[in-house]
């Protein structure tokens, strides 16, 4: 188990939020849900199940995994 | 009325508004109308400059500033008005406690409630709580020109000034507005001192919820309270934040001509993001999020 941060939606800046994820084959991690998840009170970019990749980034002056779409390199 | 050491009543005197004496209870004083000694002799109760003689027509000899008030007869009492003024100098009238209080009342209400939102000076520069003190001297000028008034300047905002003149009659005040700012204290003006502090209060608690910051328009604020209430904010705490919490600079995604400031609250580290120009907060940030 790891920790990966979303990105939320709809917030107004730029902002992301802490989970957990489940390591799978070829480095790719899937989402999984928080206790308080309300979809309603937050729209994470990649819900529960989805599967992504982590990719290294600084927020808050620490470095931290983020969520990104595991198709992204490929359209980039 | 006068007491003993025990605080036994041994004097009670009744008086007319001039002072002609109505009834006497328990042994005679010296001191009587308005704590002025009377002499036997004459009859006359010593003012300082002058002799006033209350069962009588009044001061015995001219005003020395007679000049000031031409539109008077030299042996008037208090321009005729013994219930909101007195004259213990015989020099000049000066405004009855009950006036003082009602107009310190309506002055301080004014105040308070402008300075919910702004600031002020009185005109001689002293504090709000010298207020009265400060004003005396406007207020015995102003006596019998137009009434018993005070006259103080606010200053609105970044700089624009405001004169009004509190008036205030028997205990409560009123207050009329003039100059720049008219409005603001035209709405005060409809507003007794005692009405006025209370608003006040509302006022200055509006002042933290809303002055500072406001909800989010676009998100909604049945949205803006959930999402706060959700994420363990209080609306204390926002303020708490803004006032002292540590800032960053934040992308503003609602306003995006706009700049915006992220708060962190010295107490949770949970952050909120408030557009600098709307003042709305956009963004009500839960524990653990990162920016």
């Amino acid at each position: 188990m790891t920790t990966i941060y979303i990105r939320l939606l709809e917030e107004g800046t730029e902002v992301f939020r802490p989970t957990s994820a489940e390591p799978l084959e070829g480095g790719l991690l899937k989402v999984l849900s928080t206790p308080d998840y309300d979809p309603e009170d937050e729209r994470w970019e990649f819900v529960p199940g989805t599967v992504v990749k982590g990719e290294k980034r600084e927020l808050d002056g620490e470095e931290v995994l983020i969520a990104v779409d595991v198709n992204r390199d490929k359209y980039a | 009325m006068v007491l003993d050491e025990s605080g036994s009543v041994i004097n009670q005197t009744d008086y007319e508004p001039f002072g002609a004496t109505v009834a006497v209870t328990g042994i005679g004083t010296r001191k009587q109308y308005i704590d002025k000694e009377k002499d036997r002799e004459t009859g006359t109760a010593n003012h300082g400059v002058r002799q006033y003689d209350p069962e009588g027509p009044g001061f015995a000899s001219v005003d020395p500033l007679w000049e000031k008030y031409p539109a008077w007869t030299p042996y008037h009492y208090s321009f005729n008005n013994p219930l909101g003024t007195k004259d213990p100098s015989g020099l000049d009238t000066t405004v009855g406690d009950a006036i003082l209080d009602g107009l310190g009342d309506a002055v301080d209400g004014i105040i308070h409630v402008l300075t919910a939102v702004t600031r002020y000076e009185v005109l001689d520069g002293k504090s709000q709580y010298s207020l009265i003190d400060g004003l005396k001297s406007t207020w015995n000028t102003a006596t019998g020109e137009n009434g018993t008034y005070a006259q103080v300047r606010l200053l609105v905002g970044l700089g624009a000034e405001t004169t009004f003149w509190a008036t205030a009659t028997g205990g409560l005040g009123a207050i009329g507005g003039v100059g720049k700012g008219a409005t603001q204290v035209g709405r005060a003006a409809r507003m007794t001192g005692k009405s006025a502090r209370a608003i006040a209060k509302t006022g200055t608690k509006l002042a933290d919820d809303v002055v500072e910051w406001t909800w989010s328009q676009s998100k909604g604020i049945e949205k803006s309270i959930r999402q706060m209430n959700q994420r363990g904010w209080t609306r204390a705490q926002v303020t708490e934040a803004i006032k002292s919490g540590q800032q960053f600079p934040a992308t503003n995604l609602v306003n995006k001509g706009n700049s915006a400031i992220r708060y962190v609250h010295p107490e949770t580290g949970q952050s909120v993001v408030q557009d600098v120009v709307t003042k709305e907060i956009i963004h009500f940030g839960g524990p653990g999020f990162k920016y």
